[in-house]
């Protein structure tokens, strides 16, 4: 395959997952002339393949993460498991992601002025009202309008809703009577067939990997890019990124192949959209004589206020069948509590269809087989219900992305290091996430209980808040518009450049501000 | 393959060795993977042969069970190139299960009719049981 550089590029984007891909289709549909460099491989062939190397243990993960490539080190106060929590490829992470999908709220865009924590954006919901629109339309988002506690919208989802599961309507008997509201969520995910993909046909597995192609992944807008005429080049590590002399302008993004060759891309305008991490680590590599922090780095604030979702769960057993496992996505949650000024950490509930384990998984890890198997799984699966909760993380300067210089790649380039912990305040709020699990339960009758609360919480594997987007230079990376304040034709997509991060999974929010930097940059492109 | 599974399989199972034929051997995903399944299953009879003095389909079931157990394939890590016993349990023990507990077949009699790994559309979950109709929609109007 040629991996060489596309001549006379207008636009050249880092990265392949939905940051990249949804602006490389925008612009190549516009005729802009586009390339795309991502580090990962294409996965192309029969999905099952991934699909037995998840279920079955022995065969390596499905998206091949972890090897030198991904080296990283972790070094705060609580570990982060980064490989865990991203895939290089075509595709980006959504091709391990589970695609819950919903807006921000309306407070999630000022919680300084509301609330004197965390910051402002420099943009409102207004703002991002339409695109979150759009946004929907490109995933094929299956919803309703039946969420009471969902920010204003205009117009109906593109798919209609998957139905309550069983499970829910066992969590509904108990919601009702404790006064609390149960309703649809968002979900990436056909429900019907939709932009050329299968619907749902209920492999369960969603994540890692749905071997239907009903659960969006941002292969379609990479495919609609190429269609578009973009150029994507797959195994293409971008290592630096080149200015001016001045300063002012991107000029190159040098990249590795797999031969050892490195080669110079040159375009008119630079989009990077390689994750929360690899954003900051691309331009901290780059660092030069007129950027000696980090290129667009002037804030010092490049890699700080790293900030991600907290997980809080509980569970445990019913004395009746509670049918789960079937699907591997959840059909209902809660966001009643969402906008609550004590703990002022945004929290959203959600009510699991894959609680337990499930009986192929437990066979295949079993130390034994025959009837004794059997009845093992008679007694493992079955009778499981779950819930669990989405949580808040106010951004805090000494949570950083940063570069480990001690360690290396397979090409000789300092890792990420990832610097991390769990505050008291984001602790209080797993608590309070924790007690309305327990009255659901409790109301229902839950036995063999479990809880996952502040000392048992992990991340959610979303990466926000590193190249945060502000109005003032001093304080923040990007604009507005998602533009370096530094650098004229380098823009940045995707969550790092979010102020705060709420508590809703962050695809859709990076999906709307990637149409709306299509946008931006497609003016500017003249 | 159709030995190990009457051993692999609970006794509920019918119709093993269509079963084996169709789905574990026949499904094998590629020739390689086939290939490591005989070899594995060959090298089973050898030590059958050795240990045993008769090819290990011959045997009685508890005579199977038991010698594969001996073999330390009931605590082994199954893992494609590893030891004999690793290998017997990924290419032959594993194979079986998997087949099995990700069809419907198995999981029926584990409880699941639609288990994961495999397609079984996307009203099951929404079933109170295995065959009965799919639970009426409570708490809000869903067709906004
Ligand atoms: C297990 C899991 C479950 C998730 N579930 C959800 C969910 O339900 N809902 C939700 O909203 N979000 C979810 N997410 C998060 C979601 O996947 C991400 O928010 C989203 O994929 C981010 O998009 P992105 O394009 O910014 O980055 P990514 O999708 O991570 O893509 C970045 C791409 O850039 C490439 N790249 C990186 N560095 C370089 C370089 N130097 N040169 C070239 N290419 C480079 C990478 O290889 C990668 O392909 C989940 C994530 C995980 C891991
Ligand atoms: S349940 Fe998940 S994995 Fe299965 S088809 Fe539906 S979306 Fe895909």
């Amino acid at each position: 395959m040629d991996r060489t550089p596309v001549d006379d590029a207008d636009v050249c984007i880092v990265g392949a997952g939905p940051a990249g891909g949804l602006v490389a289709h925008r612009l190549a549909e516009s005729g802009a002339t586009v390339v795309v460099l991502e580090a990962g491989p294409r996965f192309d062939g029969d999905r099952r393949e991934q699909l037995e190397q998840h279920i079955r243990p022995g065969l390596g993960g499905p998206w091949e993460m972890g090897g030198p490539r991904d080296a990283f080190s972790s070094s705060g106060e609580s570990f982060y498991p980064l490989n865990a929590a991203r895939v290089k490829g075509v595709g980006g992470s959504t091709l391990h992601w589970q695609g819950m999908v919903m807006r921000l709220h309306e407070r999630d865009f000022e919680l300084d002025s509301r609330h004197g924590v965390g910051a402002d954006w420099p943009i409102g919901y207004d703002d991002l009202q339409p695109y979150y629109a759009a946004a929907e339309r490109e995933f094929g988002v299956a919803g309703a309008a039946d969420n009471p506690y969902a920010p204003p919208r205009d117009e109906p989802y593109p798919l209609p809703a998957f139905r309550p599961s069983h499970s829910d309507s066992i969590f509904a008997e108990a919601c009702e009577r404790l006064g609390i509201d149960m309703h649809s969520v968002g979900n990436a995910r056909n429900s019907e067939p939709y932009d050329d993909r299968s619907p749902c046909v209920g492999y369960g597995t969603c994540k890692p990997v749905c071997p239907s192609g009903a659960k969006y992944t941002a292969e379609s807008h990479v495919e609609k890019a190429e269609a578009a005429g973009a150029r994507v080049i797959d195994r293409a590590r971008v290592r630096r990124l080149e200015h001016d002399e001045a300063g002012e302008r991107v000029v190159a993004a040098a990249y590795t192949t797999p031969d050892g060759e490195t080669h110079r891309q040159e375009a008119t305008q630079f989009v990077l959209a390689c994750g929360g991490v690899e954003n900051v680590r691309l331009l901290l590599l780059s660092d030069s004589d007129r950027y000696p922090d980090g290129l667009a780095n002037s804030s010092g604030v490049v890699g700080r206020y790293f900030m991600d979702h907290l997980f809080a769960g509980a569970g445990g057993r019913l004395d009746r069948p509670t049918r789960q496992n079937h699907v591997g996505f959840n059909t209902s949650e809660c966001h009643q509590f969402y906008d609550e000024a004590d703990p002022v950490n945004g929290l959203k509930l959600e009510f699991l269809n894959y609680a337990g384990p499930s009986p192929v998984i437990d066979a295949l890890h079993a130390d034994t087989w025959g009837d004794d198997l059997l009845d093992q799984l008679d007694e493992s699966y079955g009778t499981h219900v779950s819930m669990g909760a989405l949580v808040e993380q106010l951004p805090r300067e000494d949570n950083y992305v940063g570069l480990d210089r001690e360690t290396t790649d397979d090409l000789g380039d300092p890792v990420p290091e990832i610097h991390w912990s769990v505050d008291e305040q984001t602790e209080a709020a797993l608590s309070r996430a924790n007690e309305i699990q327990a009255r659901v339960l409790d109301e229902l009758g839950v036995e063999d209980r479990w809880t996952v609360g502040p000392d048992e919480t992990g991340p959610a594997y979303h990466h926000m808040g590193t190249t945060r987007m502000g109005d003032d230079p001093e304080s923040s990376v990007v604009d507005a518009e998602c533009r370096a304040h530094d650098l004229d034709n380098l823009w940045i997509s995707g969550s790092s450049v979010f102020p705060t991060g709420g508590a809703m999974n962050p695809t859709l929010t990076i999906a709307a501000l990637s149409l709306r930097l299509a946008e931006s940059l497609r003016a500017e492109l003249g | 393959m159709v030995a190990a599974g009457e051993v692999v399989y609970p006794s509920a199972a019918e119709g093993v060795s269509e079963f084996v034929e169709t789905y574990v051997v026949g499904r094998a995903r590629d020739d390689s993977r086939r290939a490591a399944m005989v070899d594995a299953a060959t090298e089973l009879d050898d030590v059958a042969r050795d240990w045993e003095g008769a090819a290990f389909a011959d045997l009685p079931a508890d005579d199977r069970d038991r010698l594969l157990r001996e073999l330390g394939v009931d605590a082994a890590d199954p893992v494609p190139d590893g030891t004999l016993s690793e290998r017997l349990r990924f290419h032959v023990v594993n194979e079986l299960l998997y087949a099995f507990y990700a069809s419907p077949t198995g999981g029926r009699l584990a409880g699941i009719e639609n288990p994961i790994g495999h397609p079984g559309g996307a009203e099951s979950y929404r079933r109170a049981t295995m065959d009965g109709p799919e639970t009426t929609d409570s708490g809000g109007e869903r067709d906004g």
